[in-house]
């Protein structure tokens, strides 16, 4: 015979004034894997499972099954022929618990059965008081029999109840109410879930049912769910069904559809109010980058210094008196060639001075409007960042924190709607 | 709460709170998703120690699906 692991075991029992035992205490030792107590009729073989019922549960259950007069039970735990002026009737009884330490258990007789009241107890436990025996594993199953040891009684009871008590009681008897305990607890699991507060996938579903969208919403809170990949399908068609309905536009799948209402939130906007308008451009670049100027300049200096080698010596040929009103050509005053100063030749140095001196002017005037133009784009620069949202000047994560405010704001207006 | 043991299987005794646990889950074999789902909610007790585990097991088995 095999222990049950973590069971509490009975080791010992000692049992005075109860039933049949008389005023000295008895003690049974059971510290073995077989107890058998065989004796004669009326030896006491009843008192002992009766008196270990009483330990267990404070009580007999004779009283309870056997039915009748309650009245011939009165008196009927404490021995009869027990001395008025004795009161100790009690069992007591060794438990090695589960953490194999012997405690020891005593029940106290304070009260008898007497007319229309039960009999009282008072509990034990390594000397301190308690009212039940569970700290040790040990529980009483559901009355009258809760604690079946005697076998008249369990029989009795068993054939005469009630078909749902006397599966109850071979439910004790065999040790499966711990399964009923467990379906009972998951009955209560189910039961707190049900009183949880609702996802955000069917909060957001039963939002649907106060907008157009109120058939959709009923259709997805009435999808099976025990069936996931039925459940999925099942709200993919509905949505795709709803948003074709609600939009005019056909989805092939969940990411299309996504889009499509993408573009017709945003198209919605534009028909209220055109925040797209709003969006900002390009960025403003932080400094233009200034006008290289150096090669103009150079090559302006270049002509300027080749000119003014060269104009002097013109204007002062130029300059003779001799030469205003020339007809024929004459000697060359600066390389002395003969009749290399001619009429025409002397027309046109008057000619390259004076384009020479209006290059000049327009190089000048050139260089004022440059100067001008930067001191303009300089002046639109810095007045730019007041002209313009400040929104110009936002971060990528500024430009993404304002998008998704926007999307609440729209869809706590759509909701509300 | 009872650890689960490293082979993931539970023989007789070791959970003291539910002794009839091994039997119940070697019944829990049909694979449908209601008997999926008690056996899961069975394997969870099986590291129970006390029923107060065994609730928190089965809320943490429920919470799992709805966030699943």
């Amino acid at each position: 015979m095999t222990s049950i692991v973590g069971a509490p075991v009975l080791v010992w029992v000692e049992v005075r004034g109860f039933r049949a035992f008389g005023t000295e205490a008895r003690r049974l030792d059971l510290d073995a894997p077989l107890v058998v107590v065989h004796a004669g009729n009326s030896q006491g073989k009843s008192s002992l499972a009766e008196a270990l019922e009483f330990l267990l549960v404070g009580r007999s259950s004779r009283r309870d099954l056997l039915g009748g007069a309650k009245a011939e039970y009165n008196d009927s735990l404490r021995n009869a022929h027990l001395p008025s002026e004795e009161q100790q009737v009690y069992v007591a009884a060794g438990v090695r618990g589960s953490d194999d330490v012997v405690h020891e258990v005593r029940r106290e007789l304070t009260c008898d059965f007497a007319a229309g009241t039960d009999c009282r107890s008072r509990l034990l436990v390594d000397g301190r008081e308690e009212t039940s025996l569970a700290a040790l594993g040990l529980t009483p199953t559901d009355p009258p029999l809760s604690a079946p040891v005697l076998l008249q009684h369990t029989l009795r009871y068993v054939l005469s109840t009630e078909p749902k008590q006397r599966v109850s009681y071979f439910k004790a008897l065999l040790t499966l109410t711990d399964l009923d305990q467990l379906r009972q607890r998951v009955t209560q699991a189910a039961a707190r879930f049900e009183q949880s507060p609702v996802g955000p996938a069917v909060a957001a579903a039963r939002a649907l049912l106060r907008t157009p969208l109120a058939e959709t919403g009923r259709a997805l809170l009435g999808v099976d769910g025990t069936d996931v990949v039925g459940a999925a399908t099942a709200v993919r068609k509905i949505l795709l069904e709803a948003a074709r309905l609600a939009t005019g536009m056909t989805s092939a799948d969940l990411e299309s559809l996504t889009d499509n209402l993408r573009e017709a939130v945003a198209r919605h906007r534009d028909s209220v109010f055109p925040l797209r308008a709003f969006d900002p451009g390009a960025q403003v670049p932080d400094d233009p980058a200034p006008l290289d100027l150096t090669r103009y300049a150079q090559a302006l200096r270049s002509a300027d210094r080749a000119a003014a080698s060269l104009a002097p010596m013109i204007a002062a040929v130029l300059s003779v008196s001799a030469y205003q009103d020339l007809a024929q050509p004459v000697e060359c005053p600066v390389c002395a060639t003969p009749e290399a100063l001619t009429p025409a030749r002397l027309a046109a140095l008057r000619e390259q001075m004076r384009r020479t001196g209006a290059v000049d002017e327009a190089a000048a005037a050139a260089l004022a409007q440059v100067g001008q133009s930067r001191a303009i784009v300089g002046r639109l620069r810095d007045a730019m960042p007041d002209g313009v949202p400040a929104s110009a000047e936002w971060t990528p994560e500024q430009l993404g924190d304002a998008g998704r405010q926007l999307d609440r704001l729209s869809t706590s207006m759509f909701t509300a709607a | 709460m009872h650890e689960p043991p490293s082979d993931g299987q539970y023989s007789a005794g070791v959970n003291d709170l539910l002794p009839n646990l091994e039997a119940l889950l070697d019944a829990l074999l049909d694979d449908t998703p209601a008997g999926r789902d008690a056996n899961e909610l069975s394997r969870a007790a099986a590291h129970a120690g006390s029923w107060e585990d065994v609730d928190d097991a089965l809320d943490h088995v429920v919470a799992g699906w709805t966030d699943s």
